[in-house]
This record gives structure tokens, C-alpha cells and sequence, in this order.
């Protein structure tokens, strides 16, 4: 099976290492040539390591870095069977892409866009046959967990519902076929979780005593540690994207301090501090 | 000690073996058994010589006001009354006393385990002494006291209602199976269960009580519990404590 992916930023990376056992050759363009560089180094890094640990075995891990190629045009992503697009989440943005894919890639492929915040219905209404376009929508960080949701819009075929599920079991993840509505499952549930960990920050609570009962009771992450991984940013541009598609319903009102946080350049990730100082390790004051 | 505890399932039970385990006496009544007039007499003689009382009674605000109030009138007047604080919040609860001054709220939610934490909460009326006699007792029994502001709900059981009141809204809404709706929140947000069979070891009546809790003293449309959750608990579907809840069980706890 031959991939592209359009879009190298770290979410690509994250899906080009998911997909770079199972496939026989992977195409990854970005307009950023040294972006796309970075992301090839990253993922050959990753796949030494695995090598390294003895979690691959070497004659896979060699196959697994010679089936990647940098495309410097859109253009070479021509004979894939499937375009997975993962630029940054701005609709304009991807509509511009599935068009030009629309016309570049055979109408026997499937185009599916990687999309946490837009409607698969809307980008594929850029394109002249909206039957083939699919949303694949990897659980963050991609290269790690099991979930894939294949996203049904509402001219999305049956055919490539079925063609991106067994893509997904392919790639040894997990498909769980859903409709195109506002956040879907996981970031639906997800929101409840960090949204109202967010709300109890009003009762004057500090994020890591939150934090610390959370984790007591069994999960990984306490929302706030998961919300500065998954970054601030992202988690208020979702929940935002939640509330404006359900038509600002009461229940999903993203909370002001994420959007102070990220005003403030507070994002999280291996960028910067989110609610938590990373040099001193110590939450900031809940207040 | 002698401690009288009273209540539902799991709760009580794990409650119950804790004491024990600390040498406590441990007087225990259901509260689905108190309907029985020889198990309430047997109860009010218990409270009478009980020196410290744990109730744990959250499916509805009604069924925790009566049950509450009948312990409390029968103990001693400085005999801490230990309340849980999920349907409502430990100051409404203790306005419902003779002694408001000796009620202390805490949070525990199944499944409980004795490393765990227990969220500790004063109430407004609370006298200090007895929220420290609280706080060492759970301490005692092997909990971290973590003291968290006084609300329906506190912490983690309002998080985690909240999360299984969205996973039910989300599965009426996109028709998935219980299970692969479970799996899909598991791989999706690396929940330690899902969050149906969460609410099943929980009780479908105690998140729904939670919930009706977190609406009352907030509300707050976030709140307002999925209308299948309500169906299941009018159908006696409560969890695993019914042996049918969102899944089935062999084996029956109450």
C-alpha cells in the first residue's frame, strides 16, 4: 500500500511512524522542506531505538526506513491509495488541499484529513467527489495509542468507510466508525474530563491537588499535566471548536483560563509552561 | 472504636472491612434494609452506643435528609457524623441536624482502595476539633486526608459523573455498544476503566444522585444527567450491586 501524508508537523510525524511498518512505501510532503526532513529524522530515530530495544527486528526496522520518500510537490503524492492530510488545523488551509489532491490523485484513492476541530462534511465539500473523503482521526499522540475514530461524513461511501478500517487494523490500531458531529467520542469525553477539572479551579482549587486525586484514582495523567501535553492551545482551540459547532450549548463552554494561558504564550508541551512551571516542576497558583 | 456505618454498597462494605481491619467494632446497616422496622430499631441502638458514624447514602437528596437524619438524632451529641458528600454538599447536610457542629463531609469513590486518598471537608458549621478527630480517623484507617473546599460532588466523584453523564449523552446520541464505546474512552484518553463500567461498580443511582447533587448546587445545564441514566435507574438497572447495569453480571452484591 502506498500512503502520503501532506502535512509534517509533529502530528504527521506521529502518523508517519504509526504507518511506516505496514506500509510499502510512504510519500511525506510539506511545503517546509526542513520540516520534512526533521519529521524523516525523527522517525528513523524512533525506529532505531525500537531496534535498539529489541521491540523490531532489524530486517523490519531497515525496511521500515527505506519505504519513506520526501516530496518536494504535491504532485508525487499522485499514486497513493490513500492521502492522510495532517497540515495545521486551519479550514481554509485543508479545503485548498483536498482541491488540489481532488485533481492529482486517482478517484480510486481515499483522502482522509486528520481534522480534531472541523467537520469532514466541510472539507470534503471542497472536493469534486466527497464519496472518498474519510476523516482519520489518530488519539493524540498518534504513534502510541491504540484508537483511530474513521469519521463518516455524510457523503462519505460505505466503500471507504471499509477501506479506512482495514487501514487502520492494518497499521495495528484499533477503528471505531463514528459520524461526523461535534468533537465525536473521544474528545467529547475528553472535554468532560479536563472542562470540568477546569471548572473546580473556581472553587479555588490548585491544579495539582487535582492533579494528585485524579492520578490516585487511576488515571495516567490528571487533566492538568494531560492538558499541558497535549498543549493549552489545543485543548482550547477544541473545546472552542466544540462550542461554536454545537451551536454554543451551555455544557461545553471552554473555560477563560486556557485562553489566558494561551495569550500569555503558556502552552504546554515541550514548548514552553502551561499550568504547570516546567523548570521548577511546580504547578502555578490555582488563583 | 465503635463505629456505625450506614448505607449502600460498595461503599459500606469496604468501609466496614477497613474498621475492622483497625480493630474497630463495626456496627453495619444497609439502608435498603432499614425499611424493616426490627434493622431500624436494631440501628437506633447501635447509634446510641456508637462513638463515631459514617453514612454513605447518595442515590437522592430525600433518601440522604431521612437517612441522615435518623442516625443523627440517635447519637450521642459529640459523636462525629462522618457524611458523604456526593448528592449534596456537607454544609446542606449538616443543616439537616440537631448538631450541625459534629458533621464532616468526605468523598470516597469505588473502587476504594486503602493507600488511597479520601477528600476531607468541613462544613461550615463544623467545630474544629471534630473535623480533626475526622481527619485523624481516616487517617488511622490509611488514607491520605487530602482537605478539599466544601461543594456537592468535591472532586473526584464530580469529575469522574461528569465523564460517564458525557460517555452515556455520547453513546445515545451515536448508537455504539457499551463495550465498544468502554474501549474507545480507554485507548482514547487512557481512562483506568471505562466509563460505563465505572458507573456500574459505582451505581447508576449514586452517579445519578451526584449528578442531581452537582445541578442543585450549581445550576448549571453541565450538570443535567442523560436521560438513559435516569431510564436505567428507574428500571432497577443500578450496576453490578443489581447484577445488570450497562453490563450484566453473575454474581450479585446487595
Amino acid at each position: 500500500m502506498h500512503i502520503a501524508i501532506v502535512g509534517a508537523g509533529t502530528s504527521g510525524a506521529r502518523i508517519a511512524q504509526a504507518v511506516a511498518l505496514s506500509a510499502d512505501r510512504v510519500t511525506l510532503h510539506d511545503s517546509d522542506e526542513a520540516r520534512m526532513r526533521q519529521a524523516l529524522g525523527r522517525v528513523s530515530r524512533e525506529i532505531d531505538r525500537a531496534a535498539a530495544r529489541g521491540t523490531l527486528d532489524r530486517a523490519r526496522s531497515r525496511r521500515a526506513r527505506r519505504v519513506f520518500f520526501l516530496a518536494e510537490t504535491l504532485d508525487e503524492c499522485a499514486g497513493a491509495d490513500l492521502v492522510i492530510e495532517a497540515v495545521s488545523d486551519d479550514l481554509e488551509l485543508k479545503q485548498t488541499v483536498f482541491r488540489a489532491l481532488d485533481e492529482i490523485v486517482a478517484a480510486s484513492a481515499i483522502l482522509a484529513t486528520t481534522t480534531h476541530i472541523h467537520s469532514v462534511t466541510t472539507i470534503a465539500a471542497a472536493t469534486c467527489l466527497p464519496e472518498r473523503v474519510v476523516g482519520l482521526h489518530f488519539a493524540r499522540p498518534a504513534h502510541i495509542t491504540r484508537l483511530v475514530e474513521v469519521i463518516r461524513g455524510v457523503r462519505t461511501s460505505q466503500e471507504t468507510i471499509d477501506r479506512a478500517q482495514s487501514f487502520v487494523r492494518a497499521i495495528g490500531k484499533t477503528p471505531l466508525v463514528v459520524d461526523d458531529e461535534p468533537g465525536q467520542v473521544v474528545n467529547r469525553v475528553a472535554q468532560a474530563y479536563t472542562g470540568e477539572a477546569l471548572c473546580l479551579l473556581d472553587d479555588g482549587l490548585e491544579p495539582a491537588t487535582i492533579d494528585r486525586l485524579m492520578e490516585a484514582a487511576g488515571f495516567p495523567l490528571g487533566p492538568f499535566r494531560l492538558i499541558d501535553e497535549l498543549g493549552v492551545d489545543t485543548v482550547f482551540n477544541l473545546t472552542r471548536a466544540i462550542f461554536e459547532a454545537t451551536y454554543y450549548t451551555a455544557p461545553y463552554r471552554p473555560h477563560p483560563r486556557l485562553q489566558r494561558l494561551v495569550e500569555a504564550g503558556r502552552v504546554g508541551r515541550d514548548r514552553a509552561d502551561g499550568f504547570y512551571d516546567r523548570a521548577a516542576a511546580a504547578p502555578l497558583p490555582g488563583k | 472504636m465503635r463505629v456505625l456505618i450506614v448505607g449502600e454498597v460498595p461503599f459500606v462494605d469496604t468501609l466496614a472491612g477497613l474498621c475492622r481491619a483497625r480493630d474497630h467494632k463495626v456496627d453495619l446497616f444497609l439502608s435498603d434494609d432499614l425499611q424493616d422496622q426490627d434493622v431500624l430499631d436494631r440501628m437506633v441502638r447501635a447509634a446510641t452506643r456508637s462513638q463515631i458514624a459514617i453514612e454513605s447514602l447518595n442515590e437522592s437528596q430525600a433518601a440522604k435528609l431521612w437517612l441522615v437524619e435518623g442516625i443523627e438524632v440517635n447519637l450521642p451529641p459529640d459523636v462525629p457524623l462522618l457524611v458523604s458528600a456526593l448528592a449534596a454538599s456537607a454544609t446542606e447536610i449538616a443543616s439537616w441536624t440537631e448538631h450541625p457542629a459534629r458533621v464532616v463531609g468526605y468523598g470516597l469513590l469505588p473502587p476504594i482502595t486503602v493507600t488511597g486518598m479520601v477528600e476531607f471537608v468541613p462544613a461550615l458549621q463544623t467545630d474544629f476539633e471534630i473535623a480533626a478527630r475526622a481527619r485523624r480517623f481516616w487517617e488511622e484507617l490509611g488514607f491520605e486526608a487530602v482537605r478539599v473546599p466544601d461543594s456537592a460532588g468535591l472532586v473526584r466523584p464530580r469529575i469522574v459523573c461528569s465523564l460517564i453523564n458525557e460517555a452515556v449523552r455520547v453513546m445515545t446520541a451515536t448508537g455504539l455498544a457499551v463495550e465498544e464505546l468502554d474501549q474507545a474512552i480507554q485507548l482514547g484518553i487512557n481512562a483506568p476503566r471505562g466509563p460505563l463500567a465505572w458507573a456500574d461498580e459505582i451505581g447508576l443511582d449514586v452517579v445519578l444522585g451526584t449528578l442531581e447533587g452537582l445541578l442543585r448546587y450549581w445550576g448549571h445545564e453541565r450538570y443535567r444527567p442523560a436521560p438513559l441514566l435516569r431510564q436505567k435507574v428507574y428500571a432497577g438497572q443500578l450496576g453490578k450491586k443489581t447484577g445488570h447495569g450497562f453490563y450484566k453480571y453473575e454474581t450479585v452484591l446487595a
